[in-house]
């Protein structure tokens, strides 16, 4: 009997343990999409996901001057330097692009990996496991995300055209895409950005760093001028414009309202120092929140709070870091004196640059030269534009003179242009010395490291846009009136009807928005890329060289038309 | 103060689980009620007669051990070692019964005999042997597939670092690396390589249970068996985890005499030395390679002004005497320390009818060759069987080891800019205080490997393994058993270290320290069903069902911290540091296996055996969470034939053939589920920051595991009265659906994503040899070959994308179709430039004399990567032999093994010795290991200029090829037993053994072929052991 007791309970055992078990995995470390998309929190951390990205992409991935391509480098508005040598390299290599180029690629990767966020919550938020308390907070959140996502298209359709019009979350392995016309992309953009229009928060109730509706409408405004339809980006221009919220800054605001400095020979009594253009630009004053009225939409930086940034600024930089690679490098020019003596970084106003972009012809003196503005116009100011570099070591003969071929050290010759290039000063933060502290060791940072918050879309641009529909339009004086709300702030020659054209107003881009624009973006939605780079480009013309007419449009990467096995993704003409 | 600092605190053992202990008790328990049971038994018996006599084999030589036992009683002696016995027995014992391991037993009728003289046979043949496989135990006759028993036997008196040592050069197709620091286990792999991104490591299992934990864990003397199964057929039954072999262990089981205690003490102590140190340069050579370094990058410099281009420190040391007398003679053998290997181990086992254990405990202390490189290892197992009824049997194999390694190393921390080989003759070691100077030559580009080493360092790995089992034979039906088997291993693992004020990587921080703790589970629960029945006395049928469930779970902790006020209290208070971090990770894995195994036989003449095995397990995708594993076998015993019986040359002759399909698990847990990364992001004027989140990797509901079919073929044989006997196999394999990350289009959000492609193909050849050379009354000869050779060939990739027609390479993952993977692709290198090719214009551009001419494959007279690469070579083994010869002369025997690797052709080739690789090659602030560089009064030197890297375009290291016969090991031994036989001592071997004892290595230059060590400063020396061992049992 007992045999049979036992042999029957292990025979149980072997059926009881036989049954098909679960063998489905449950994630005991990391969180997985299905339990990430079920609360309106969890839908904004999504979304803070994608601002997270936007700012490390678009400003501040590495340390390195290749954060800032797309505002400028290596096209018309700054060159690309050597640093030991005195010599252009390229970033983009315009005259052999081809569909192998590296920075192609890297922008195509990000720009539908953002998508592809704004994907992942837009078809979530409808789905089984989203719980939301109203259709509004839901709304919001889509809305949100409809909008960013026509954010990344709109630069897909500017630099590539037709592009695959992706709209759902990708869940399997994908290999069959195929393009769309680059009309029907500025068309989703306009019906995303229409519903975002509609239940995105206004400026005034929310935080810096996200994108309020004006963004939405601004963003239209654009969409609207690439689809042909003026009146509609008049209107969405106009819609921010006349917001009752928004306005052009035009008098003295902000943290460094009363900042007094002595120069930068550094010597007699500390003045006021400043102007309402200079102010636009101190950390503190960005945020429409902290009273500036004519901010739309920054990108927030605060390294010295948990997600402000990288942290660590020592070891890498804290990676927003325009101070460091896009300015002059006058404090390693010498004196005549035996032996030379350096000159020494003053960091209050300057930064500590390392010469990596400098300013090209074009954006050191053609664009300011425009009706005889150079002294008058404010955003070409001793404060915004510093053109005189002085010795500011006490130990030199030519303590508090302006530094020039004739009384530096030979040696300093070599380097003259990277050394002497004019500062843009809205890139350097007004700050003294050893502002920052490395997270590990705890001591002052002396690195010339700096950060601020930085503008995504500022009202002049606004304006500009409106200018542009109103010129395209055939509504010249209707486009002056809005330069010349711009010009005006600024105190520079206002301009009539008769001298609006397209390269005005790129022309008055390039003195509003310097490092701000996407100015890649703009040459190439405005079809003025290939020229620009041929007139203004200094890898180029020191090089003799000429970007082909092809890389009006960027070329669809190889990498894209090998991996889609499935169809065929047709190459850009002349790729 | 100089060396107290680096104290390596020695955990304690904490025993944490609850079932073990329970285990322990349970068999303590078992063994007193069984034991005494026995006892009881013996005094009862009545004491009548007594028979003397002796044992011998066939040739007459005297078999000591003979168990001598009375039929139908547990009363037994053994022969001594004149093979004599003498036995009381009780009235009406009618039989003696004696057994000798590979003898065919025999049963003896006393009748009135007072004196019996008994010659014992061996086993009639060796397909009579029972094998282990998988899931059991076969005759030798039904098996089908490439199994090998290793031949541990050889190996008995000679103590080895771990069961690797004796299985290398044993099993042939088994390829054994090299290890060269303490505590070190080679790797090794069965057969060829046959996949590219997933483990090459075959299944271990351990006592039937596969196993998770190191070799090292286990002892090598409580090894009874291993047995390796090399192709399909065999590994069928393990399934989706076989594809690269398995290897069965099985432990010791009680054993012992006349159910008496046997006692086993294993000592030995040696030492450890390096096979051959690298050399650094002296003073006089420091000067020279300083000047020739200066010279080459255009400071011309004469050789009696070259110390003004001394660093500060080296300047200061180097006119401190007149004579220019080095601070450090040979800073090398600053690093270096006598290693010694101390190994010990004690068990006690005994075996009754009713019941068994083995009960042993090891210790091992070893202290490798270059300071800090220090390993211990102890562990202590139980096995234990009871029959509690006659129909049910149940036991438990425990065992606990724990290993301690250095966690911080001379070599392999940080990185080589701490080598030690850089040490300049002219260095200031210590500061003036005693402490260790952080930079010893002034330069900051070396700090001193000293104040690199943690002040605090421990790398503990625990392995906690208990399996309980029960077998039913069920009585109702012959032939029918049930086994249950309930497995738990922990594994563990601690690390932690602490650097100081004083250390390079402490200073800056403030002190900085971790501390981790990680364990895995692994639970398994096998239910196996076993059948065996003869029908009609020619019909055996073998059938064997398993169900096997399998969890594993692994979870770790880690602390770190730094910024300490004070940095003595080290690991122990890392809540003292100012910036603290944790981190804690967790993962689980699911498995089901069901298998059924029949094999039939008839008339022992024929054998087929077929194999299906259903898998699941919960880390393969959700498409594919099982799949089926089939093989099939068939075995023909020649020799049972009709027409082979009267044959004088084959004592045995066996055909084997087998199919079969095995995978590899090479899917990693989790890896095909869609993931969330997360982050954090400040919006201006927030109370706190935006946790941050998004998919981070696609999921891949899709993919399969890899999987390997091959085809064996083999042949047994024994001939000339089993003189020479062996097995040779010849095998095809095919794997396919190989793990590969493939490319999306960033379309979709995603870079790529990891799916099946790609096939490898791996044929090769086997042959195992054992023969009997001489044997008589006083010298034997014996010797045992084996031989392998593999060709693999990478025969599908990606498939075709640039649309030519052909399946295209993966160049930058040197992969190329047709090709065996190790392929070297890589530029010829035909001489050295010279001088007068400057002078006659006909250098390259690009190039300078000193530099390598490199083969310009298309003549455009520049080389590029993509046109004048050409196939040098293969890095794999051509074929592996080695050779044991053991020759015995009455007590004395001597175990000689020879070992080799060898290429020919373009295989074995190796580059990474070349000197100028480590960049070190060109600094004069550092030393370097001595090599033969070109300068202009040396053109004819075997290696480039030092400045190589700056003075040519395009580099190539030279090829060498690592071909290498070893004498691998010697041992001398000694059977001691008659002299201590009066002290109650049943034996005492003493054997004196070395390992490495010489190297042929015609084309290598550097330090050891076998490890592909060259000159470069990240070479590791290899190692020598010396060992004397003792081995009593009583």
């Amino acid at each position: 009997m007992k045999k049979i007791i036992i042999i029957s309970t292990m025979l149980a055992a072997v059926v009881v343990s036989s049954c098909k078990k679960d063998l489905s995995e449950v994630p005991l470390d990391f969180y997985t999409p299905e339990n990430s998309f079920n609360n309106k929190a969890q839908f904004e951390s999504a979304l803070a996901g994608i601002y997270l990205a936007f700012r490390t992409d678009m400003y501040a991935s590495t340390d390195a001057a290749a954060n800032y391509d797309m505002l400028g480098m290596d096209l018309d508005l700054a060159n690309v330097e050597s640093n030991t040598s005195a010599q252009k390299t390229q970033h983009f290599n315009w005259a052999t692009m081809n569909a192998d180029n590296a920075v192609v690629l890297k922008w195509w990767g990000r720009l539908y990996r953002h998508v592809s966020m704004a994907n992942t919550i837009i078809e979530r938020a409808d789905g089984p496991q989203a719980k939301w308390t109203s259709e509004n907070e839901k709304n919001a959140i889509v809305g949100e995300a409809k909008f960013l996502r026509a954010f990344a298209y709109k630069f897909l359709a500017n630099m590539w055209g037709g592009v695959p019009l992706v709209l759902t979350e990708t869940k399997t392995p994908t290999f069959n895409y195929v393009r769309a016309t680059q009309e029907e992309v500025y068309k989703q953009c306009k019906a995303d950005l229409e519903f975002a229009i509609q239940y995105m928060p206004t400026i005034d109730q929310l935080k810096g760093g996200r994108a309020p509706r004006e963004a939405a409408y601004h963003l239209l405004s654009e969409i609207n001028i690439c689809l042909k339809d003026y009146t509609g980006a008049i209107a969405a221009a106009t819609a921010v414009i006349t917001n009752g919220r928004n306005s052009l800054m035009t008098a003295r605001f902000g943290v460094a309202k009363t900042f007094t400095f002595s120069g930068y020979d550094y010597r007699g009594p500390a003045t006021a120092w400043g102007d309402v253009y200079w102010d636009l630009f101190q950390e503190g004053n960005f945020n429409f929140k902290e009273g500036n009225k004519e901010a739309i939409w920054n990108i927030s930086n605060d390294p010295t709070i948990k997600g402000g940034n990288n942290l660590d600024l020592n070891t890498s930089g804290g990676f927003f870091v325009f101070d460091r690679w896009w300015g002059p490098i006058p404090w390693q020019a010498k004196d005549k004196s035996v032996p030379a003596i350096s000159n020494w970084l003053m960091d209050t106003l300057s930064g500590r640059p390392v010469a990596t972009l400098i300013v090209t012809a074009y954006a050191d003196s053609l664009i300011w030269k425009y009706k005889n503005d150079f002294s008058k116009d404010m955003r070409n100011s001793e404060f915004n534009i510093q053109r005189n570099y002085y010795m500011t070591n006490p130990a030199s003969p030519i303590y508090g003179q302006v530094m020039t071929k004739d009384n530096v050290d030979p040696t300093t010759l070599t380097l003259w242009e990277p050394r002497m290039t004019p500062h843009y000063k809205k890139f350097v933060r007004a700050v003294p010395k050893g502002l920052a502290v490395d997270a590990t060791s705890k001591r002052p940072n002396d690195n010339g490291r700096n950060w601020k918050d930085w503008y995504i879309m500022r009202l002049a641009e606004t304006y500009l846009l409106r200018a542009e529909a109103n010129l395209l339009k055939g509504d010249a004086a209707a486009a002056a009136a809005d330069i010349n709300i711009v010009r005006g702030r600024a105190l520079a020659t206002l301009v009539d009807a008769a001298d609006v054209n397209m390269d005005l107003i790129l022309d008055e881009r390039a003195r509003e928005l310097y490092g701000e624009e996407f100015r890649l973006s703009t040459l190439m939605r405005t079809g003025k890329l290939v020229e620009y780079l041929n007139k203004y480009n200094g890898y180029l013309l020191a090089n003799g060289l000429t970007a082909p007419s092809k890389v009006s449009k960027l070329p669809i990467p190889r990498r894209e038309i090998v991996a889609n096995t499935g169809a065929e993704l047709g190459q850009n003409l002349g790729y | 103060m100089r060396l107290d600092v680096f104290r390596i605190r020695q955990g304690r053992f904490l025993t944490q689980n609850r079932w073990v202990l329970c285990f322990t008790v349970l068999a303590l328990a078992l063994s007193c009620m069984t034991a005494n049971k026995t006892y009881a038994q013996e005094v009862s018996q009545t004491q009548k007669q007594s028979v003397r006599g002796k044992v011998t084999d066939e040739a007459g030589k005297p078999l000591q051990g003979v168990s001598v036992t009375v039929k139908g009683s547990t009363k037994g002696v053994a022969t001594n070692e004149n093979g004599e016995f003498s036995i009381d027995i009780i009235e009406g014992a009618k039989i003696l019964q004696f057994s000798y391991v590979g003898m065919e037993p025999q049963e003896v009728k006393i009748g009135n005999q007072k004196e019996l003289n008994i010659s014992l046979t061996p086993l009639a043949t060796e397909q009579q042997e029972v094998v282990v496989v998988g899931y059991g135990t076969q005759k030798k006759q039904a098996v089908t597939g490439a199994v090998v028993k290793a031949d541990l036997k050889t190996y008995e008196n000679v103590t080895v670092n771990n069961i690797m040592e004796v299985l290398k050069g044993t099993v042939a197709g088994l390829n054994v690396g090299e290890a060269n620091t303490a505590g070190g286990v080679p790797g090794f792999t069965i057969r060829g390589t046959n996949t590219i991104a997933a483990t090459t490591a075959p299944l271990i299992v351990l006592d039937g249970v596969i196993f998770s934990g190191s070799l090292a864990d286990i002892s090598p003397s409580d090894v009874e068996s291993v047995t390796v199964l090399k192709d399909a057929s065999a590994a069928a039954v393990y399934g989706s985890r076989s594809a690269n072999g398995v290897i069965l262990i099985e432990s010791k089981k009680g054993t012992g005499v006349n159910g008496k205690p046997k006692f086993e003490l294993r000592s030995s102590y040696g030492t450890i030395s390096q096979l051959k140190p690298l050399e650094v340069y002296g003073a006089q050579g420091y000067m020279q390679h300083l000047n020739d370094v200066l010279n080459d990058n255009g400071t011309v410099v004469p050789m009696d002004q070259t110390s003004n281009y001394l660093q500060l420190n080296e300047k200061v040391n180097y006119n401190a005497t007149p004579d220019h007398k080095p601070t450090l003679e040979d800073p090398y053998s600053l690093f270096n320390q006598t290693g010694y290997n101390f190994q010990t181990s004690l068990s006690v086992s005994q075996r009754t009818d009713k019941m068994s254990y083995f009960l042993s405990g090891n210790y091992t202390d070893q202290k490798g060759v270059i300071i800090y490189d220090r390993f211990k290892h102890y562990s202590i197992r139980l096995n234990l069987e009871s029959k509690v009824t006659n129909w049910l049997t149940i036991g438990v194999r425990s065992f606990y080891s724990n290993r301690s390694y250095p966690d911080s190393r001379m070599y392999g921390v940080a990185s080589n800019s701490s080598s030690p080989y850089l040490f300049s003759p002219y260095a200031d070691v210590y500061n003036a205080d005693g402490s260790y100077n952080m930079y010893p030559q002034t330069t900051t580009s070396f700090v001193n490997p000293f104040s690199m080493m943690a002040n605090e360092a421990y790398n503990r790995t625990g392995n906690l393994n208990g399996i309980g089992y029960a077998t039913v034979k069920i009585p109702w039906v012959k032939g029918l058993s049930y086994t249950a088997t309930y497995s738990k291993t922990q594994n563990t693992s601690e690390t932690g270290s602490f650097y100081g004020f004083n250390t390079n990587q402490g200073q800056g921080p403030k002190g900085t320290g971790s501390r981790a703790y990680s364990r895995g589970v692994a639970t398994l629960f096998d239910h196996l069903i076993k059948y065996n029945r003869t029908v009609a006395e020619k019909h055996n049928f073998d059938l064997t069902l398993l169900h096997s469930d399998q969890k594993t779970e692994a979870y770790g902790e880690s602390l770190s911290a730094s910024g300490f006020d004070n940095d003595q209290l080290g690991t122990y208070r890392l809540s003292a540091g100012a910036i603290q971090s944790v981190s804690t990770s967790g993962s689980e894995t699911k498995s089901i296996g069901q298998m059924a195994r029949l094999t039939y036989t008839f008339d022992s003449k024929y054998s087929i055996t077929g194999t299906i095995r259903h898998d699941g397990h919960s880390a393969f995708s959700n498409n594919h969470k099982y799949g089926n594993f089939t093989s099939i076998g068939v075995n023909w015993n020649i020799s049972k034939e009709k027409f082979m019986e009267n044959s004088n040359v084959f004592n045995s002759l066996a055909l084997r053939a087998s199919y079969g399909t095995n995978g590899n698990q090479s899917i990693a847990p989790y890896s095909t589920l869609s993931k969330i990364t997360n982050g954090y992001y400040y919006y201006q004027g927030d109370a706190n920051y935006t946790y941050t989140q998004a998919v981070g990797s696609l999921g891949n509901d899709d993919l399969v595991w890899e999987s390997t079919t091959g085809l064996n073929f083999g042949l047994d044989f024994s001939i000339l009265k089993n003189r020479l006997s062996g097995s040779i196999d010849g095998y095809a394999t095919r794997t396919n659906n190989m793990a590969f990350t493939l490319d999306l289009p960033l379309i979709s959000g995603f870079p790529n994503i990891v799916a099946n492609a790609g096939e490898i193909q791996n044929r090769g050849l086997e042959i195992n040899l054992r023969s009997i050379n001489i044997t008589n009354r006083k010298f034997s000869w014996r010797s045992e070959a084996a031989f392998s050779l593999n060709r693999n060939e990478i025969t599908k990739l990606l498939g075709d994308k640039n649309g030519d027609g052909k399946e295209d390479d993966i160049v930058s993952s040197n992969l190329f179709i047709g090709k065996p993977l190790g392929t070297v692709y890589n530029y010829q290198v035909e001489r050295m430039w010279q001088q007068s090719d400057k002078d006659a214009a006909t250098i390259m551009a690009g190039f300078q004399p000193g530099t390598y001419k490199l083969r310009d494959v298309n003549n455009d007279g520049k080389i590029t990567s993509d046109s004048d690469r050409v196939f040098l070579g293969n890095s794999g083994a051509n074929f592996r032999w080695s050779l044991t010869n053991t020759f015995t002369y009455g007590n004395w025997s001597l175990m000689v093994y020879i070992n080799s690797i060898w290429g020919g052709g373009d295989y074995f080739i190796n580059g990474s010795n070349t000197p100028w690789n480590d960049a070190y090659a060109n600094r004069g602030d550092m030393n370097h290991p001595i090599y033969d560089y070109w300068t202009p009064g040396n053109p004819n030197a075997e290696f480039p200029r030092p400045s190589y890297i700056s003075k040519a375009s395009v580099r190539a290291p030279k090829y060498y090829d690592r071909s290498f016969i070893r004498l691998q090991k010697l041992a001398l031994s000694y059977e001691a037993t008659k002299f201590v036989k009066k002290y109650g001592i049943q034996g005492l071997n003493i054997s004196l053994s070395a390992d490495n004892l010489g190297t042929y290595a015609p084309k290598w230059i550097g330090l050891d072929a076998a490890t592909g060590n060259g000159l470069t400063v990240s070479s590791i020396p290899s190692l020598r052991n010396v060992m004397v061992n003792f081995n009593i049992n009583f």
